[in-house]
């Protein structure tokens, strides 16, 4: 009885300091004895007993990878969720092997920084025959072994023709993989339902999202030094020419509750690493750069289906609703550009500038007309950031630790430490820290945010239409925020 | 006792001379239609400007509105049609056997119906053929889109063969009391067609029925339709495993009303479809469509207590704007009421009235169409990003909007009224089968 009231205790604690991290966004310390004392209780019903290994084995020897690897990463993704071990030793302790075994690991070495490896590097390391197809989640894949083992034609030999019976070396990985996962999960994690690494991820919200060396371009926001003087706004609406309403760039004012501090965060498309827009997209035209990682809408192939705009969490995308007034479009575009055809970008796609013509979609696009202009005033740089005044949005190849975002991520933490460090007021209040926005619906944005971190309960205080007292070209904006739906609509 | 044969007259006597009233109606069809078609014009013509959709975020609106709605609808129906049909001919149920063919015909109506709201909700359909085909071996990996538009096109084709399988033995049988004017649709029919087939294309529809039973909750509005929704996190009014059975029992429940609808507007029309399609079929659909809305009404309830009892915020504001909204209500009781008459009939409060159960019927129906509209705009209304709360907007759907209910209800009616006239809506295996059952019960 007294193990479970000190385990109920013990839950109550890391559920208040779960509670309390989400309302402040400060890292919390877990408290490792109290982790301990819940990881090691009832071992027994989770322990494999012979009957599971045999099975393994059996499952596992129908593939020509290593069983006894199979079974021992299985064994220590056991350990793992008993406590017994940390998720450091795991991920480190069959590196090589795994390496040895299948060319690569995709699993992260080290989970308070890792994500997982890009596309190309696990295609490269793999089979060239092997069909590209995004490495899935485990939700995907589950019960693989299981389902594709039992249909195997017992060769066992590895004849190496993966093929053959149906298996390639790409799905043994996921299998392994998933197998391991679902192993790990399914006997939970006490201290992180969310998953083995979810949580550290959190709280290790900076860095590149996207492993390798191919650039990802991506914003270091500082909110905390932003004024809310929306140039950004009317800079970006100026210069892609959105459609009146279509606001790529935004800033949000918002208060917390039982604050009287007005906080400001500045909102253009995340160009995340795991866009839901371009999963959904059921043409192609919403996709994801290969050379530099910028999200862009193939304003050619988009059906104006609308499906980016729903699955996105950000709210970041503008459907060209009516007709355009393409004079007027073309006059404007023309004072800014040196033809209308920098609307194409470097592989002759139709992505830049406004979507100029009626039914589709467009947003934020890293103003990909000034990456691709050869020009090295513009390359690198984007409206928004040149027209704010306070010098919070700093643009670049977050993969390049030299970049302008990761120098100034680095000037940032130290403010970032010596806030915490010094219990300077401001801090207390407002709980500067480092994060990025909505993380938890796993889109791995690539804007890196420094100040306070809005929580669930924070409002938007701004009046929309009072961007018009701010100074700068707002006529833009303005329009924009008059064009609410319900004056819009009506037949013409 | 009526002999066969003048029971086989029946099944054929949609496909004579048509009647006065048959061209009224056909008129009032074309009304609808006309004026969807006048208010789509506007749209290709002006952008999707004409309706009141707008961006959800700082434009303050929904980006999916009535259209959505309206094609969760249709597809409901389309699907709860073939489910009530294959399950008749899996089940080998003689009792529906005279709705199995009205089933099937309803839902290739109502796919139809359902591929069009597609294309009348889109930007550019113009270009929607070719950006599908190019992209499709790439998209079908990962937009629940192209999963919806793969199995549409899969049920049309299942719906279709099936229907055209089982065609062919009645066409056959009752060419001669047939129109003469269409022989040369019959011919094609009856391509290579030999009595001994017969057998074998039973056992096709078999199968076909039992590929259609289990795909239904994984592929059809047990799956892929409502994952359009479900799988999208950023809308928490949307997200969540209760979604794909919510979606799934109010389509077999707007399904049954409509086979409901259409067999009493057959009974109505032509002298002694009474006998054709008997009561004793109207009030089974009545019960069955009474059971699903009761599964359905209970999804509900508890989709509403989980989401408003302790639930976290983002999904705690999405449902109790549900609660609390009239339009949700109205639904609700469209569904509840009809399903209380249905009750009370069954046990025996009330006597049994087929103008009551299509009544009933028609509520459901509508209600339906209501509670999946509300579903579509109450999700995107409510993001998980509470930051744009406080932005300005609303949604009420423009005439063009609204004239697209009614344009496919009025191409629904033409729909009926053509096929009615070209083959047999009801089995001729149907009514041997109640003839048999006629003289088991006279022995």
């Amino acid at each position: 009885m007294g193990m479970r009231q000190r385990n109920l205790q013990s839950k109550l604690a890391q559920a208040d300091a779960v509670v309390k991290q989400r309302l402040s966004g400060i890292p919390v310390k877990r408290d490792q004895t109290e982790e301990t004392n819940l990881s090691t209780e009832d071992t027994a019903r989770h322990s494999f007993g012979p009957e599971w290994e045999d099975d393994a084995r059996e499952v596992l020897s129908e593939v020509d990878f290593d069983t006894e690897l199979g079974v021992e990463l299985a064994r220590d993704a056991q350990r793992l969720s008993q406590g017994k071990i940390s998720e450091d030793e795991f991920f480190s302790r069959h590196n090589e092997t795994v390496r040895e075994e299948f060319g690569v690991d995709a699993r992260p070495t080290d989970p308070r920084s890792s994500e997982p490896l890009d596309e190309e590097t696990v295609n490269a390391a793999l089979d060239d025959d092997v069909v590209a197809e995004p490495v899935p989640t485990p939700h995907e894949n589950g019960g693989a072994i299981g389902g594709d083992g039992g249909g195997g034609d017992g060769d066992g030999g590895g004849s190496g023709d993966d093929e053959d019976d149906g298996f390639t070396r790409r799905t043994v990985l996921k299998s392994v993989g998933v197998a391991a996962a679902g192993i790990a999960a399914g006997t939970w994690d006490r201290r992180n339902p969310g998953g083995i690494w979810d949580e550290d991820r959190q709280i290790e919200a900076a860095g590149p999202n996207t492993g390798g060396d191919e650039p990802q371009m991506g914003m270091v926001i500082d909110n905390d030094s932003c004024i809310g003087g929306a140039h950004c706004v009317a800079a970006c609406s100026h210069e892609n020419q959105t459609p009146a309403g279509a606001l790529w760039q935004f800033v949000f004012q918002f208060q917390e509750p039982e604050s009287d501090t007005e906080e400001f965060l500045v909102r253009p498309c995340q160009h995340c690493s795991d866009p839901p827009c371009v999963s959904v997209c059921p043409v192609r035209a919403r996709h994801k750069r290969e050379s530099d990682g910028i999200v862009l809408t193939d304003y050619d192939i988009c059906i104006g289906c609308r499906y980016c705009q729903v699955a996105c969490p950000y709210g970041v995308n503008y459907f060209q609703w009516g007709e355009p007034d393409e004079d007027m479009w073309r006059d404007q575009f023309l004072a800014n550009h040196d033809s209308v055809d920098s609307r194409e970008d470097k592989r002759g796609k139709h992505v830049a500038g406004p979507q100029h013509e009626k039914g589709i979609m467009g947003k934020c696009v890293f103003c990909v007309h000034r990456q691709d202009s050869g020009d090295p005033e513009l390359e690198g740089t984007t409206a928004c950031e040149e027209a704010c005044p306070t010098d919070s949005i700093h643009f670049g190849d977050l993969n390049d630790p030299e970049s302008d975002p990761r120098q100034y991520l680095e000037e940032a933490e130290e403010k970032i430490k010596e806030a915490e460090a010094g219990g300077e007021a401001s801090n207390e209040e407002r709980h500067l820290s480092r994060w990025r926005f909505q993380e938890d619906r796993g889109t791995k944005p690539n804007v890196i945010y420094i100040g306070h971190q809005p929580s669930e309960n924070a409002e938007w205080v701004d009046e929309p239409g009072s961007y018009a007292e701010y100074p700068g070209d707002t006529e833009k904006v303005r329009d924009g925020f008059d064009l609410a739906p319900s004056q819009r609509g009506g037949g013409d | 006792m009526s002999a066969p044969d003048a029971e086989r007259e029946d099944l054929v006597r949609p496909l004579k001379k048509p009647s006065k009233e048959y061209f009224i109606l056909g008129a009032l069809s074309t009304v609808a239609v006309a004026i969807f078609a006048v208010g789509y014009i506007l749209q290709l013509y002006h952008g999707m400007e004409v309706t009141n959709l707008s961006d959800w975020g700082s434009g303050g609106g929904v980006t999916w509105g009535l259209y959505i709605g309206t094609f969760i609808w249709w597809v409901g129906i389309a699907h709860g049609g073939i489910i009530i049909s294959a399950a008749v001919r899996l089940l080998k149920i003689e009792k529906y056997e005279p709705v199995a063919r009205i089933a099937e015909l309803l839902t290739i109506g109502a796919l139809s119906m359902a591929g069009l709201m597609i294309i009348v909700h889109l930007g550019r359909p113009d270009r929607v053929v070719w950006s599908v085909v190019l992209a499709y071996p790439t998209t079908v990996h990962t937009s629940p889109l192209a999963w919806d538009l793969t199995v549409i096109t899969l049920y049309f084709v299942l719906t279709a063969t099936y229907l055209s399988l089982t065609l062919r033995s009645d066409v056959y049988k009752m060419r001669d009391q047939l129109p003469d004017i269409l022989d040369p649709l019959y011919s094609l029919i009856l391509f290579r067609y030999d009595p001994d087939e017969d057998p074998v294309v039973e056992r096709m529809a078999w199968w076909l029925a039992l590929a259609i039973i289990i795909l239904a909750p994984l592929l059809l509005h047990g799956g892929v339709i409502p994952w359009l929704f479900a799988l999208t996190a950023s809308t928490p009014g949307w997200f969540g495993g209760l979604t794909a059975p919510q979606f799934l029992s109010a389509a077999l429940t707007s399904a049954m009303g409509g086979v409901i609808v259409i067999a009493y507007a057959f009974r109505k029309a032509y002298e002694n479809w009474e006998n054709v399609i008997p009561d004793e079929v109207i009030w089974g659909l009545g019960w069955w469509m009474g059971i699903f809305s009761l599964i359905f009404v209970w999804l509900q309830l508890q989709r509403g207590l989980t989401g408003s009892y302790l639930a976290p915020n983002e999904v705690m504001e999405p449902t109790m704007t549900m609660l609390t909204s009239p339009i949700y209500w109205t639904a609700m009781l469209m569904l509840i009421i009809p399903l209380a008459y249905v009750a009370f009939q069954h046990f025996g409060v009330i006597s049994f009235s087929t103008p009551g159960m299509v009544v009933a019927a028609i509520a459901v129906i509508l209600g339906v169409l209501v509670e999946k509209t509300f579903f579509t705009i109450e999700g995107l209304m409510y993001p998980a990003t509470m930051l744009y709360e406080n932005t300005p907007g609303n949604y009420i759907p423009t005439w063009i909007e609204m004239s697209s209910v009614l344009g496919t209800t009025g191409l629904i009616v033409l729909f009926w009224l053509s096929i009615s006239k070209i083959i047999p809506i009801v089995e001729l295996q149907a009514i041997e089968h109640h003839d048999e059952h006629e003289s088991e019960g006279g022995d």
